[in-house]
């Protein structure tokens, strides 16, 4: 296919913008007689709220409103309906809203702040998911069983599990009975926090007439929409949702965080807007954290490096309310293991709730996690068995015809996992690579370096029905306006569709403007923008609605000739005669309605539409976990050179390699930034970060002084990405996601690097300095580390 | 506590009454109108709020404004001239150094003050430059490219 | 949004003693540490006293045998300073990891002495090099050796009124030299794990020198680690003898359990790498080891 528009590396419609400090984000906007809200949060863990006196806050100049839980009798939840937005009888974790102040400024709402008196009862913590798991554990949610949720979770009432899920394929206990070799191995990824540089924010307002607006940094307007609707029994057409651009999301901004809060605050004092923007320190505490994923792996393998069966046993931390983890939790275990075919399975996952801050979607979205675990039990297996690890892969490798760990079959258009692994290994092999141990580098004895890799694969984890909508206008200068209802979070995802909708329309892609901003009362509708699926669904709809905006030209300029629409084609902005090409209309004559000379109309404005949802998909058997939950799959691997002083433990990345088979790449540039960005992330979750609490369950390190994220001086000496270009069917000229995926391999492939340079097995992240110090000196033990 | 201060903010004087408390990002952001330059920590960690404050990177957020008083800022703004983009702006659109742009204007300022000083810097010279600037979504690497790039 | 208070930029030093005396006022050189301080609610001051245009505190020059740094002086001018490059570079080198090019465009030396954190990089630099801290007060001048200035994490000597004004810094001998390491969580701006300050002053052959070490973020307050320079001093560094030393250095020291940037462990365990990297780049082939 000669394409025009995709495959090049067309500008970002916001770049501008961006540059010069024009674009506008959340905390930017100023709204008439705007009022500022601050929020208490407990500073207990787990405790029953016996009193909470705001009687002082309110007497206090400048204070329009203070606002407590009692004020709110609904729960809200889009799975399970756990939480309220200020806590009612019980807080579940420290840094969960008790009570908020709307004042006149933020400096009086904070001294309103330290007016309210709360007294606790507390209760006992329990911060750890295996604790939480155990009988007898304190109990966080007395109530689950009577909580509403939607279908396919699966609670155990009168415990912490908000959800189990479960696989089970072929016969486990037979398999390792006649396996030649069993590894048995716990790894690790401990909670961390998504850091988006821009704090989450929230302006909401009351009018007099009963609409409600809510201008918010959500990746998700339209949940935020269903569930503030719900939440205040407003119609949904009542509910108006806007999101400007968004200063990076990664999932902490999806499904709802502040929003139902900030709503709720709105009508305290109707017709005023409230606005609530967080500090970098209640992004930690108040918002959603990620990951936080135990996983034990208990794997048969045969004497020819084949893989027959796996035990899995997955504990997700879902801290205080599980309602953001409980898909994490089934997409951890469809992905858990790796992309091999393993016949014999037996996975448990279990979401778990904690008195950590709620555990919400990820960049990555579970894969992360269980690729830490897989994909260093793949390199220990090859070892323990004398297999190149490479080879080892490569002979479980998940291929065409062969079948998941949900029992969906592979096909050519999938993509090429195989591809990327020999790509990978092909761009950093050395002489030593993979030759035993690592090696120090000529007269420096005190360093030592090493290689590994990891292959992954990622499906998006959504709704069987995830819907999208695109709406595409025909302006008079022949260029066209598309409506969207996904975010730009800065992933460039108007940019991409621009250029989908450019293709399709024919046109250049200046003439192309996607609407930069989100509003839902004119926006299609779009479940929301996670899942590394906007480009692929979202461009499916633009498709659509840009083959009905052919279909409408063609029949108008058909009128126009007296042809039919068959004889007619589309190009360069012209509807033109197939067998005259001279003979044409450019669209700017028809996009309005065009006229014959007599002045009667030939035809209404072009308006076109298209909507999406993924066909096929089924929820999974709640017994075996088999069915059709995900509808395509990127697969890739990466590759890490680390060195490693042995003074100081310090761990340098030489070389990050990423090849990635993400279908047609729409936009090179932005791709490349997609999956280096990607991998920065997920390199600060295997060196550096880890959130870390008192035993009373009080988060310590809620500060970009104590939780350090990877700056300009910790990014690898190189980098290189592989695009392999399998093109998708199902994917809009062949495209697939890839937004998340980077960060996927690379927590494992520096893992297994650090294996091959310090013959140290590391099973908890982050792994640190003093960690590589620890194993240098044989002192590992637990999850930390381990000399072979 | 009410200060009378006089500042040059991207080439324009303003005079202003301000608190004492009120820091030179709030000034920037709320009494002037200037968000360009972002609040993202409050603590001088992020790099977010970074201007130029009488030629030399600051942070803007561990600035009283009255401390300010007398000098020349520049912020975001007052990078382009008129339509003309600064040589790094241009940098950073071309080098796909923009994704989320919340580190952006922090970032340019950071930049123009080490090309200002420096007109051909080298990796490391562009690294300690930014190393007090965090971005987590490009992974830092085409900001390094578009300010080796950037033309001269 | 800060809490409110009333800022002074008072234009002498006597009027600023005023100021400071009465309680509730905090004193602002750089910001960088007072208005983190301020946001976190860790000191809530009525009074911010800006010391900036205190001529008393400004300056890098030679007094007699000594170099003055005014306390006002910024890490970044310490950098580029030439009177700290040579015997006295320790400090320049100190100075260039604090925080990032912002941060050290405003810090400065005074106020990161002044907040007394037991990690506080250019702290070890100035007790290897035996700086005095000099003090103006309602009292008048006095001043001291910098252990005695250190009372606490957060604690300095300084009383009501009290201001730092500066440092009286001895020139170490010709051919002496320092270096300051440190080990921090990421590669780029981080506050120290451990930080390890030495100095090496040469006497006469390979035996007569005298080795100074100090260190920061193991301790309550940046300490001189006198043991281990007692073993050091006037010997031949060789294996045997910074085995001796590095193992005293590790058990002199008393790092808190609970520390966000290193573990005890750890930092016992890098008090002595630091050790013996120092050395071996500061006696590079006369060391053995």
């Amino acid at each position: 296919m000669n394409f025009k528009v995709i495959g090049t590396e067309a500008p970002r419609p916001d770049g501008r913008e961006k540059v010069t400090g024009a674009a506008v984000f959340v905390a930017d906007l100023r709204m008439p007689g705007m009022l500022h809200a601050r929020v208490l949060r407990s500073g207990q863990a787990h405790a029953r709220l016996r009193r909470v006196d705001v009687s002082r806050a309110q007497a206090l100049d400048g204070v329009k409103a203070v606002v407590t839980g009692a004020r709110f009798q609904r729960p809200f939840g889009i799975c399970i309906t756990d939480q309220f937005p200020l806590a009612r009888d019980k807080v579940r974790f420290a840094g969960e809203p008790v009570a908020a102040v709307i004042a006149v400024s933020e400096q009086v709402a904070d001294e309103a702040l330290k007016l309210i008196e709360v007294e606790y009862d507390p209760l006992p913590v329990v911060l750890d998911p295996r604790e939480a798991i155990r009988p007898g554990a304190p109990l966080l949610h007395e109530d689950l069983g009577s909580y509403a949720r939607v279908a396919g979770i699966n609670p155990c009432p009168g415990t912490n599990i908000f959800h189990h899920f479960k696989i089970r394929r072929g016969e486990l206990e037979e398999t390792f009975h006649r396996a030649d070799h069993v590894v048995d191995r716990e790894y690790e990824f401990p909670s961390v926090h998504h850091v988006q540089l821009e704090p989450h924010g929230a302006i909401a307002r009351l009018s007099p007439g009963g609409d409600l607006t809510v201008w918010s940094s959500s990746q998700a307007p339209f949940v935020v929409r269903h569930t503030v609707s719900r939440l205040l029994g407003l119609p949904a057409s009542k509910v108006r949702v806007v999101v400007p651009y968004v200063g990076g999301g990664f999932g902490g901004k999806s499904d709802v965080t502040i929003e139902p809060l900030a709503a709720c605050l709105a009508t305290a004092v109707p017709g005023r807007a409230v606005r609530l923007v967080l500090a970098r320190e209640e992004m930690f505490d108040g918002t959603v954290i990620g990951r936080g994923l135990y996983a034990r792996y208990r794997t048969a393998v045969t004497r020819e490096g084949r893989i027959i069966g796996e035990e899995i046993l997955l504990t997700l931390n879902g801290g205080g309310y599980g309602d953001y983890a409980v898909n994490i939790v089934g997409g951890a275990a469809a992905s858990a293991t790796g992309p091999y075919e393993i016949p014999n399975l037996k996975i448990d996952a279990y979401g778990l709730y904690t008195n950590t801050p709620p555990t919400g979607a990820c960049r990555g979205y579970g894969h992360p996690e269980v690729h830490w675990a897989c994909e260093r039990q793949r390199e220990i297996i090859a070892r323990e068995m004398g297999i190149d690890p490479v080879e080892f892969r490569l002979r479980n490798i998940l291929g065409p015809g062969k079948s998941n760990a949900l029992g969906q079959i592979m096909e050519e258009d999938h993509g090429r996992v195989d591809l990327c692994i020999r790509k990978v290994v092909e761009d950093l092999a050395g002489p030593r690579y993979f030759a035993g141990r690592g090696h120090g580098p000529g007269g420096r004895p005190a360093v030592r370096r090493g290689k590994g890799i990891a292959a992954f694969m990622k499906a998006p984890v959504m709704p069987t029905n995830a819907q999208s909508g695109a709406i595409i206008r025909l302006n008079e200068d022949g260029g066209a306006t598309v409506s969207v209802g996904a975010v730009e979070m800065g992933q460039g995802t108007y940019t991409a569709l621009g250029q989908i909708a450019a293709e399709a329309l024919r046109l250049p892609v200046e003439m192309v403007r996607v609407v930069p901003f989100v509003d839902t009362e004119v926006s299609p509708y779009e479940w929301q923008t996670v899942a590394s699926h906007t480009t692929w669904a979202v461009g499916n709809a633009i498709l659509m609605a840009a083959a009905d905006v052919l279909d409408q030209l063609k029949v108008a300029a058909g009128a126009a000739f007296g042809v039919s629409p068959e004889e007619l084609e589309a190009g360069e902005g012209k509807i033109f005669l197939r067998e005259a090409p001279v003979v044409s209309l450019p669209y700017s004559r028809l996009a309005l309605g065009c006229t014959r000379s007599d002045g009667s109309a030939v035809n209404r404005p072009v308006i076109g539409r298209g909507t999406f949802v993924p066909s096929g998909l089924t929820y999974p058997d709640p017994e075996t976990g088999q069915g059709n939950p995900a509808a395509d799959w990127t697969f890739g691997c990466q590759g890490a050179e680390v060195e490693v002083d042995l003074r100081t433990g310090e761990i340098t990345v030489l070389k990050l390699v990423t090849a990635i088979d993400a279908g047609r790449i729409i936009n090179p540039l932005l791709a490349r930034g997609q999956v280096l960005g990607a991998a920065a992330q997920a390199l600060g979750s295997t060196l550096f970060e880890k959130l870390i609490y008192s035993e009373a369950g009080i988060m310590r390190n809620r500060s970009l002084t104590d939780y350090k994220i990877p700056g300009p001086e910790d990014m690898p000496l190189q980098t290189r990405v592989i695009f392999v270009e399998t093109p998708e069917k199902t994917g809009p000229y062949g495209a697939r996601g890839l937004g998340e995926h980077g960060t996927v391999g690379v927590p494992p492939a520096i893992g297994n690097a650090l294996a091959n340079a310090l013959g140290a097995d590391f099973y908890a992240l982050p792994i640190t300095a003093a960690d590589v110090i620890r194993a240098l000196k044989g002192k590992g033990g637990g999850l930390r580390a381990q000399t072979f | 506590m009410k200060h009378q201060i006089r500042v040059k903010v991207n080439a324009e004087t303003h005079e202003a009454q301000v608190s004492s408390e009120l820091t030179l990002l709030e000034f920037l952001r709320d009494t002037l109108g200037l968000t360009g330059t972002k609040m993202g920590c409050g603590n001088g960690e992020c790099g977010a709020c970074t201007v130029l404050l009488s030629g030399a990177p600051v942070r803007s957020c561990l600035i009283l404004a009255v401390e300010a008083d007398g000098q020349e800022i520049l912020t975001v703004e007052g990078l382009a001239r008129g339509d003309r983009l600064h040589p790094l702006q241009e940098a950073f659109l071309e080098k796909g150094a923009v994704q989320c742009g919340f580190c952006t204007p922090g970032m340019l300022l950071a930049a123009k003050a080490l090309v200002d000083r420096q007109p051909d810097p080298d990796l490391k010279d562009v690294k300690e430059a930014l190393g007090g600037h965090l971005c987590r979504c490009t992974g830092y690497e085409s900001i390094f490219e578009a300010i080796l790039a950037h033309p001269r | 949004m800060l809490r409110p208070f009333d800022y002074y930029r008072p234009r002498t030093l006597s009027e600023a003693i005023k100021l400071l005396s009465e309680t509730g006022a905090a004193a602002l050189a750089g910001g960088t540490d007072l208005l983190v301080n301020i946001r976190s609610g860790k000191e809530s001051p009525q009074v911010v006293v800006d010391l900036k245009d205190l001529p008393e505190l400004h300056g890098i020059h030679l007094e007699g045998d000594k170099v003055w740094l005014g306390a006002l002086t910024t890490m970044g001018e310490i950098v580029n300073a030439a009177a700290f490059r040579g015997p006295l570079g320790i400090l320049s080198e100190a100075a260039s990891v604090v925080g990032c090019c912002e941060i050290r465009r405003r810090a400065t030396v005074g106020g990161n002495i002044c907040n007394a954190s037991p990690g506080a990089d250019t702290a070890p630099a100035l007790l290897a090099l035996e700086a005095e801290a000099a003090i103006r007060g309602p009292g008048g001048a006095r001043s001291m050796p910098l252990p005695a200035f250190y009372l606490g994490p957060g604690r300095t000597a300084l009383g009501p009124g009290e201001i730092l004004s500066g440092f009286f810094i001895p020139r170490p001998p010709e051919g002496s030299r320092g270096t300051y390491l440190r080990r921090t969580r990421v590669k780029g701006m981080d506050l120290a794990g451990i930080g390890l300050a030495a100095l090496v002053i040469p006497g006469h052959g390979k035996r007569n020198h005298e080795v100074r070490l100090a260190l920061g973020a193991v301790a309550p307050t940046p300490v001189r680690a006198r043991e281990a320079e007692i073993l050091l001093q006037d010997q031949v560094v060789d294996a045997l003898s910074l085995t001796r030393a590095k193992e005293v250095l590790r058990r002199s020291i008393s790092p808190r359990a609970t520390s966000l940037r290193a573990s005890p462990e750890y930092k016992r365990e890098m008090a002595g790498v630091l050790l013996e990297m120092a050395l071996s780049k500061l006696l590079g082939e006369e060391y053995a080891g």
